[in-house]
């Protein structure tokens, strides 16, 4: 899908119609990341734009541990960069941003035992936060420094495919003390691949 | 289908009582004033609270995600804090510096608690920072006044050690002082009595020692009543009795051959008599020496008297032709010879009058006179002399008859007549005396007024020096043996009279006496 080739109302039309539940918390945190860059008048804007293109909701009210359709959270992340003019780099750190509030985030961390370790849970973070798809870690390599993490059954919109690498990057963070932590999306289901596969590695 | 319902129903009661409870978290964090931040086992923040974000500035998605010891300045103690959370698991808490946002610096508390599985594995820890600026401002506030007056109290120290440091040298250069004086008293070649206010002797020197008679030692501290009853101290009672502010001096004879002369002096300090002092000072070899020479004179005068007389008639035959005529020249040359020697016989005379002066056995035949009829008949004696020099006399006397005086009438006459003469021979020509004669307490004054020469002021202090003559009266005249005033006092001294003057050069002088009034 060329996603330029659409407008936002079309696009946002799109993804409306796609299936798949997230938790309250992470339609938070995308609002709290739009509210720490562009203050409440950003939030005030965004639920206008989203009433415009036929969605009127309001925003500030979602519970965190309530099931939303993800693609509202996907139409929020259109809407931000089209009317912030936000380049790939706030969307990933809008992801990145995310986990930081997250409670799921904080009740998994009772599972931190080793980087190894915590890197085995993450698969229960995303089975915690969404009802559809899997996540699935393996090859962690101490000595290497890297390990992989792949999404598997989510297709809503490229965008989050940069979103994702900022959220995943940021569990990353959360479990292995590092100076530098990276992470590269390595196949992506918008090549016509099978899941969406990140490589992540440290120093 | 029936067993699916109540599980629903369960799932859907327990998503309530975890959003009541999310709730119930997040109102809690919200209220909390407390900034507190969960951290995870790899010191990453994973949650703040409200409380913290405000302490901080930081929003939580700004701050999570950190390496806590970022928010703190002191890396070191915060690893060292995780370190003691770590082991001991349990409430620890360190001072620290947290940066805010905005690069302040703001002094806190941190509080670390450890969180563990229920197996007792450690899955991180919550810090809770106290703000403690208002502590350390106060503290610092009160380090500050601490300070401050720990300043004081450092400089006040330095003063009364400076104080201190002073009186000791005060003490020493008082105790130097001391040491030099009592040296000084010690070495002293008169013998010292040191009297306290007390009136009890204080310190007695070696030589006042040897001079007395006595160990003193065993005398300091001993009353001026106990002292006066020792023989040795005998001679001294009427020195130690005498309470005076001035100086006091009085010749006593200690023993038969040791004659002292005793000095009183009052210690005064700030006009507060603080004791006294009494000096012994040996005068036996000068008494003695004084009374040979007194001796000499006397002896060489009565020697020089009977030739003298007879010298004097045979002159006076020559003069009167008894034993035959002469002629001008020779009566001239005999009547320079005459006056000579009636001038070596006057100076015989007043050499005795010195000689029986200082051998205290000057006066006899004391009676009841009036002094009135005494000066008078000297004035008569000298009424050639007046009338020769063109003097006028004014004699003035009360109309109420003077009391009678104890005197012994010979040697008052020459007194008087020594002062009357000097009046007569010092005299301008044409000049004129007053004698004036008053009854004063208890004593009568007898006053001689001239219009001559006077005495230079610079010579006055001499006046009743043996052998004094003022330069003025040795180029006026060169008779005059410079006794007649010494011998005038020591006569009126002698009846426990006073004597004194008046004078002016060029203008005259006024010598005056008072005698005592005889007691009934």
């Amino acid at each position: 899908m060329n996603h330029q080739e659409f407008s936002l109302k079309e696009e946002a039309s799109i993804v409306m119609n796609l299936q798949g539940n997230t938790r309250g918390e992470m339609l938070r945190a995308n609002i709290d990341y739009i509210r720490f860059r562009e203050g409440d008048e950003g939030v005030n804007v965004v639920e206008k734009k989203l009433a415009e293109i036929g969605f009127p909701l309001t925003i500030k009210k979602f519970k965190a541990l309530k099931w939303y359709p993800e693609s509202l959270s996907v139409v929020i992340v259109l809407i931000a960069r089209e009317v912030f003019f936000w380049p790939d780099k706030d969307i990933f750190d809008m992801g990145n941003s995310a986990p930081k509030s997250s409670l799921v985030v904080q009740v998994l961390m009772r599972h931190f035992l080793s980087s190894k370790r915590s890197s085995e849970e993450v698969p229960k973070y995303w089975r915690s936060n969404f009802d559809f798809g899997e996540l699935e870690t393996f090859g962690f390599d101490e000595e290497g420094k890297t390990f992989t993490i792949r999404v598997k059954g989510y297709k809503f919109h490229p965008v989050m495919c940069i979103y994702y690498a900022g959220y995943l990057l940021r569990i990353a963070q959360f479990i292995i003390k590092s100076p530098e932590i990276k992470i590269e999306e390595q196949k992506c289901v918008y090549n016509n691949e099978f899941c969406h596969e990140y490589i992540v590695k440290w120093q | 289908m029936r067993e699916e319902k109540p599980l629903e129903l369960e799932i859907q009661r327990l998503q309530e009582d975890i959003e009541f409870l999310e709730r119930y978290i997040d109102e809690f964090s919200e209220f909390l004033p407390l900034p507190i931040c969960a951290v995870n086992p790899l010191d990453i923040i994973i949650g703040v609270n409200q409380s913290l974000q405000n302490l901080t500035g930081y929003n939580a998605i700004e701050v999570g995600g950190r390496e806590v010891a970022e928010l703190f300045l002191e890396k070191d103690n915060i690893k060292f804090l995780i370190g003691e959370i770590l082991k001991d698991h349990n409430r620890v808490a360190r001072e620290l510096t947290l940066i805010a946002k905005d690069n302040k610096r703001i002094p806190v508390n941190v509080y670390g608690l450890a969180r563990q599985d229920d197996e007792g594995n450690f899955i991180g820890y919550f810090l809770a920072i106290s703000d403690i600026s208002e502590i350390k401002k106060f503290q610092e506030g009160l380090e500050g006044r601490v300070k401050e007056k720990t300043k004081d109290l450092e400089e006040s120290k330095s003063a009364l050690m400076n104080i201190l440091e002073d009186v000791d040298e005060a003490r020493i250069r008082a105790e130097d002082e001391k040491n030099k004086t009592l040296a000084v008293i010690t070495n002293f070649t008169d013998g010292l009595l040191i009297f306290n206010d007390k009136g009890n002797l204080s310190l007695i020197n070696p030589q006042a020692e040897a001079l007395l008679g006595i160990k003193g030692g065993e005398l300091i501290n001993s009353s001026i009543s106990k002292l006066k009853k020792m023989p040795a101290f005998q001679p001294l009672a009427e020195v130690i009795d005498k309470n005076t502010k001035d100086t006091f001096r009085v010749e006593i004879k200690a023993r038969e051959d040791l004659t002292l002369e005793a000095t009183k002096v009052p210690i005064i300090r700030e006009k507060v008599n603080i004791g006294a002092l009494i000096a012994l000072h040996d005068i036996t070899r000068e008494k003695m020496v004084e009374r040979m020479k007194t001796e000499f004179v006397s002896l060489a005068a009565h020697q020089l008297r009977t030739p003298l007389s007879a010298i004097k008639w045979a002159l006076k035959m020559l003069l009167e032709e008894d034993v035959g005529k002469i002629n001008q020249e020779q009566r001239g040359f005999i009547e320079k010879t005459y006056r000579s020697n009636e001038r070596m016989i006057s100076l015989i005379n007043d050499l005795l009058n010195v000689t029986k002066i200082e051998e205290g056995r000057y006066l006899s035949n004391l009676a009841l006179n009036d002094i009135e009829g005494v000066v008078k008949s000297v004035m008569d004696l000298c009424k050639d002399e007046i009338a020769q020099k063109g003097l006028s006399v004014e004699f003035n006397c009360p109309k109420k008859k003077l009391p009678p005086v104890k005197i012994d009438v010979e040697k008052i006459k020459l007194s008087f007549q020594n002062i009357f003469n000097n009046a007569i021979r010092y005299n301008r020509k044409d000049g004129k005396i007053t004698v004036s004669l008053k009854n004063i307490e208890n004593a009568v004054e007898v006053s001689v007024r001239d219009t001559g020469i006077g005495i230079p002021k610079d010579q006055q202090a001499r006046v009743f020096s043996k052998f004094f003559r003022a330069v003025n009266v040795i180029r006026k005249d060169t008779e005059g043996t410079g006794l007649g005033l010494f011998i005038a006092k020591n006569i009126i001294v002698s009846h426990g009279g006073k004597m004194w003057f008046e004078s002016e050069e060029d203008k005259g002088s006024t010598f005056y006496f008072t005698l005592p009034v005889a007691q009934k």
